[in-house]
C-alpha cells in the first residue's frame, strides 16, 4: 500500500488492517499522522462564537416584508412549480394568446409587400430602345420625314 | 390536513429524509409562518458561524446569512423534501458565499495576509511569553496559520473543509451541498488536508 493511499484512507471512519500495518512501518506516514492530529487541534481552536447584532432579526423581518410585496415576491410567485394551479395555467394561456394575437396584428404591417422593381430583361430593354428611337425621329431634325423617307435615303446612299 | 396529505400522497417521501426540519418547512409551505420562525431560530447561529468562517468578514456574513433565510422564505413553494432541510439551506448559503468570494476576489488579494481576521483573530501578542505560556502561544499561532491557510484554499476545498469540520456534515451531505459525488468530495477533502498539513509542517520547521 502506498503512502498516498494510506493518507486517503484516513478520511474513512476506520483504518483497514492493511493501512495500519503500513503506518507501523512507515515513519513518513507516522509524521503526517501526528501533523493531522495537530491540524485537528488547530481546527478546534477556531471559534467564531459571536452574538448576532441585536437588530438582526428585525432587519430580516423587514427584508422579508419588502421582498414579499416587491418584485422578488412577484417573481417567485411566477416561478415554475411542479403542480401549477388551474388559475395560473389559464392566466398563462391567456397571456400566450394575447402575445400571439398581437403578433398576427402587427406582422402584416411590418412585412407588407412593397412595389417591386421589375427585373430588367432583354425584351424590356428592346422596348425601351424603340421608345428612344421614336423620340429621336420626332425631334426637329427629322421633322417632316417619315420612316419611308429614311428608307429611301438609305437606298440612294447605296 | 395538507401536510399529511403531502406526506402520504403526491410527494411520496421516504422516511429517512423526512427530518423534523423538513416537517417544519412543509408546515411553512402550507402557510404556517411560525414554522419559518422556528427554523430561523434553530439555524441562525450555525449558519452565521459557517458564513463567518467562509467569508471572514462579519458584516458581510450577517448580510448573507439574512439573504439565505430570505431565499428560503421566497422559494418555500419550490422546496421538495428529497434531502435534509439543512443540506438545502447550506446549499443556498454556500452559493451566496461562493458568489460573493468570486465577485470580490480582487479586493481580498489586496488585503495583507498578516492582517488579523475581523471576525475571530486577535493580533499576536508583542510581549515575550511567560514560562508555560509558550505552548499556548504555539497553539494560537497554529490556529492563526490554519485560518489563513483555509482562507487561501480553493473555494470548493474551503467549503468542504468547513462543512466537514464545523458543520459536522458527512461526505454525502457535503456532496449534496456542493452538488458533487461522494468520491469527488473525498478527493476535495484529501487535497485540502494535504495542503493544510504542508502549511503546518512549514510552520513547525520554521521554529
Amino acid at each position: 500500500m502506498r503512502c498516498q493511499q494510506v493518507r486517503r484512507a484516513w478520511l474513512e471512519p476506520e483504518l483497514s488492517a492493511k493501512a495500519r500495518r503500513h503506518m507501523q512501518a512507515c515513519p513518513a506516514c507516522q509524521r503526517e499522522w501526528e501533523l493531522n492530529r495537530r491540524l485537528n487541534e488547530a481546527f478546534s481552536g477556531w471559534e467564531v462564537e459571536r452574538p448576532l447584532p441585536a437588530e438582526w432579526d428585525r432587519r430580516l423581518q423587514q427584508r422579508i416584508a419588502t421582498a414579499r410585496t416587491g418584485w422578488r415576491g412577484w417573481l417567485e410567485s411566477w416561478r415554475w412549480r411542479p403542480h401549477p394551479q388551474p388559475l395560473r395555467l389559464a392566466a398563462g394561456a391567456l397571456l400566450l394568446l394575447l402575445v400571439a394575437g398581437a403578433g398576427l396584428y402587427v406582422r402584416p404591417r411590418w412585412f407588407s409587400p412593397r412595389a417591386v422593381k421589375p427585373a430588367s430583361t432583354g425584351i424590356v430593354r428592346d422596348l425601351q430602345a424603340l421608345n428612344q428611337n421614336q423620340e429621336i425621329l420626332q425631334c426637329p431634325l427629322f421633322a417632316g420625314h417619315g420612316a419611308g423617307d429614311l428608307a429611301n435615303g438609305a437606298e440612294n446612299m447605296n | 390536513m395538507v401536510i399529511e396529505d403531502r406526506l402520504t400522497g403526491r410527494l411520496k417521501l421516504s422516511a429517512d429524509v423526512l427530518d423534523a426540519d423538513a416537517e417544519q418547512m412543509l408546515r411553512f409551505q402550507a402557510g404556517d409562518e411560525t414554522a419559518f420562525e422556528i427554523l430561523v431560530q434553530r439555524y441562525r447561529r450555525p449558519l452565521s458561524g459557517y458564513m463567518d468562517r467562509m467569508l471572514q468578514n462579519s458584516p458581510v456574513s450577517d448580510e448573507l446569512t439574512q439573504e439565505a433565510f430570505l431565499r428560503v422564505y421566497l422559494s418555500r413553494r419550490r422546496y421538495r423534501p428529497t434531502a435534509r432541510f439543512s443540506t438545502w439551506l447550506y446549499r443556498i448559503a454556500t452559493r451566496l458565499a461562493l458568489n460573493y468570494l468570486r465577485d470580490h476576489r480582487h479586493e481580498r488579494r489586496q488585503l495583507s495576509l498578516d492582517q488579523p481576521s475581523p471576525v475571530t483573530e486577535r493580533p499576536p501578542e508583542a510581549a515575550s511569553p511567560a514560562p508555560g505560556q509558550e505552548g499556548e502561544m504555539l497553539a494560537d499561532e497554529r490556529c492563526r496559520r490554519i485560518r489563513r491557510s483555509v482562507a487561501a484554499l480553493p473555494e470548493r476545498q474551503r467549503t468542504a473543509v468547513i462543512l466537514h469540520k464545523y458543520q459536522e456534515m458527512d461526505y454525502r451531505a457535503i456532496g449534496e451541498t456542493l452538488q458533487i459525488s461522494v468520491n469527488a468530495t473525498k478527493s476535495l477533502l484529501f487535497r485540502a488536508y494535504e495542503t493544510l498539513r504542508r502549511e503546518l509542517r512549514d510552520l513547525e520547521e520554521a521554529r
